[in-house]
Parts: C-alpha cells; structure tokens; sequence
C-alpha cells in the first residue's frame, strides 16, 4: 500500500482518511452559518419524528405507500444531490488553489444540478397526480409531500444562494485568503444533501 | 512560484480523492436501492441501508462538508445528529417490521 505522499489516494485512505501528521483545525464558512445549519437540522429533525410517530398510527397506510411511489426519481434525485454535492466541493477545493475561473465553473455546474432535482420533483409530482396520488390520498402520503415539499424548497433556496457565490466568485469577490462565504453557502448545500440521503431511504426504500 | 505549485499538487490530491468518495457514494446508492429490490426479510434489509446511509452520512461530512479538520464540538454536533437520526430510522422501521411479522 502506498503512503499518503505517493499523490494518489489508497484504499486505506479512503476509508479512514489521508494521513496527516501535524494539520490546523478548520471549520468552514463562519459560525452564523453553522448556527443557521443546526436550525435547519432540528426542523428536519421534527419531520422525520412526525413521519415515524404517524407510521406507528397508520402502519398499513406507511407500508402499502413507499410502492405506489415513482422510486426512479427519487433514485435520480439522489445522484444529482450527490453529484451537485461534488461539484460544490470541488469548487472550495478550487478557490483554494486560486483557480477562479475554475471555481465559478463548478458552482454553475451545482445550479445546474439544483435546476435538475426541481425538474424531477415536477415531474414526479406530475407523475403521482396522473394516478390520483395527492397529500389528501392518505396519511402516508400528506407527510410524504410535506417532507418533500419542504426539502424541495431548501433546493430552491440553496440553488439561489450557490448562484450568488458564482456571481461572487466571477466579480472576484473571493479569493485563496478569503472565501468564507463560499465555503458557508457549501456547507449549507451538503447539509441539502445529507438530510436527502435520510429521506431517500426513508421515504422509498424501507418499508 | 514554489507556493503554487505546492497548491495545484495538494488540490490535485484532494481532487482525487473527491472523486473516489463520489464514486463511492454513487455506488452505496446503487447497493442500497439493490437491496431495497432484493426481496431479502425486511428486518435484514433495514439493517443493512442504515449501515449503507451511515457510510455515506460519514463521507460526506468528513471529506464533502470539510469536517475532518474541523472544530471537534462542530464534528461531533453535525455526525452525533446524523448518527442519532439513522438509528432512530433503522430502530423504529425495524420495530414496526418486527412486530408485523409477529
């Protein structure tokens, strides 16, 4: 196995991260944001415990549910967060190295991505109204579109915000020194995406 | 000069390995969407999309988000939250599957 220095990443690296002897500590965007982040975390938080509390009231409802839902696009969804959340890290990685143009480039391809997830959302929206499916079918499916339609709403907003900072980073607002709010719209974006990766599951896969 | 060259080589790395985690996490998707397919007993599949979510849960908090390197009470806040929420996931569908098939 090849060490850390070797340029290219192992196995081992992969999976327990590079090995660094002496790093400083860095947390990044700036402690408003992470205090915006914790918010939005514990209102998801909140949905994810009334989505279980009704699946113990109406357990028939929550079973019979997941089925009748259009699973390809909450699949295709999940790619495109992740990959949005790629490309939102390799323009922080970008703006490290000062490589502006690089880094407006990354950021319009996260907008590119926010763009894709809402034209999914339409269209399984579309698709769940052409089989009669809307919030008032049954309990499984008024908690399904609130949790939805609020998450969809916080790709709406991060979408916008993402579109800033490429505006931002094209001006040359940031640079290698100082790019924290680049780094605190990211931060805001993988929090989209992980609180995806518990709805994907949640919502579709488990039964 | 010597100071850009040493930050191209070092985003290269990073680079790198950004684009294996992606990969990684594409194919977690895969496997656990395979798994939800799989007719396997519900309680068996359960158990294994939380370890799927938890991995990925860890990859992009660590390597996407930053957070390796970060203050320890914003790690901690950010992976004790994630890990909190898959278990309370994994433990209350697998209790509802459990008591179904009693």
């Amino acid at each position: 196995m090849r060490t850390s220095d070797g340029g290219r990443v192992t196995t081992h690296e992969l999976f327990s991260g590079p090995v660094v002897v002496q790093r400083k500590s860095h947390t990044p965007g700036s402690i408003a944001v992470w205090i915006f982040i914790y918010a939005e975390l514990t209102e998801f938080a909140f949905f994810f415990l009334a989505f279980l509390i009704a699946k113990f009231y109406f357990p028939a409802e929550f079973r019979d549910g997941p089925p009748q839902l259009n699973t390809l696009a909450g699949f295709l969804n999940t790619l495109v967060l992740l990959t949005s959340s790629f490309c939102v890290a390799r323009a922080v990685q970008a703006i490290k190295r000062g490589a502006q143009h690089q880094t407006v480039i990354w950021l319009l391809c996260t907008v590119g991505a926010g763009v894709t997830y809402c034209l999914i959302k339409a269209w399984e929206y579309q698709w769940n109204e052409a089989r009669g499916i809307t919030a008032r079918t049954n309990y499984f499916f008024a908690t399904y579109y609130y949790l939805m339609f609020n998450h969809f709403l916080h790709v709406v907003i991060g979408s916008f915000t993402i579109l800033g900072t490429a505006v931002l980073a094209a001006l040359g607002h940031y640079t290698v020194d100082s790019h924290e709010g680049l780094e605190g719209a990211a931060s805001y974006w993988h929090m989209i995406d992980l609180v995806w990766i518990l709805i994907f599951p949640l919502i579709y896969v488990l039964r | 000069m010597r100071q850009t060259q040493q930050n191209q080589e070092a985003g290269s790395k990073k680079g790198d390995r950004t684009r294996l985690i992606w990969l990684g996490l594409i194919s977690l998707t895969l496997l656990s969407g395979a798994v939800g397919e799989s007719g396997r007993p519900p309680l068996v599949a359960t158990f294994l999309v939380c370890l799927v979510v938890l991995l990925k849960g860890r990859w992009i908090i660590q390597d996407f988000m930053g957070l390796r390197y970060a203050a320890p009470l914003t790690r901690r806040i950010v992976t004790g939250y994630f890990f909190a929420m898959t278990s309370l996931i994994g433990i209350s569908v697998g209790y509802l599957q459990f008591t179904a098939t009693q």
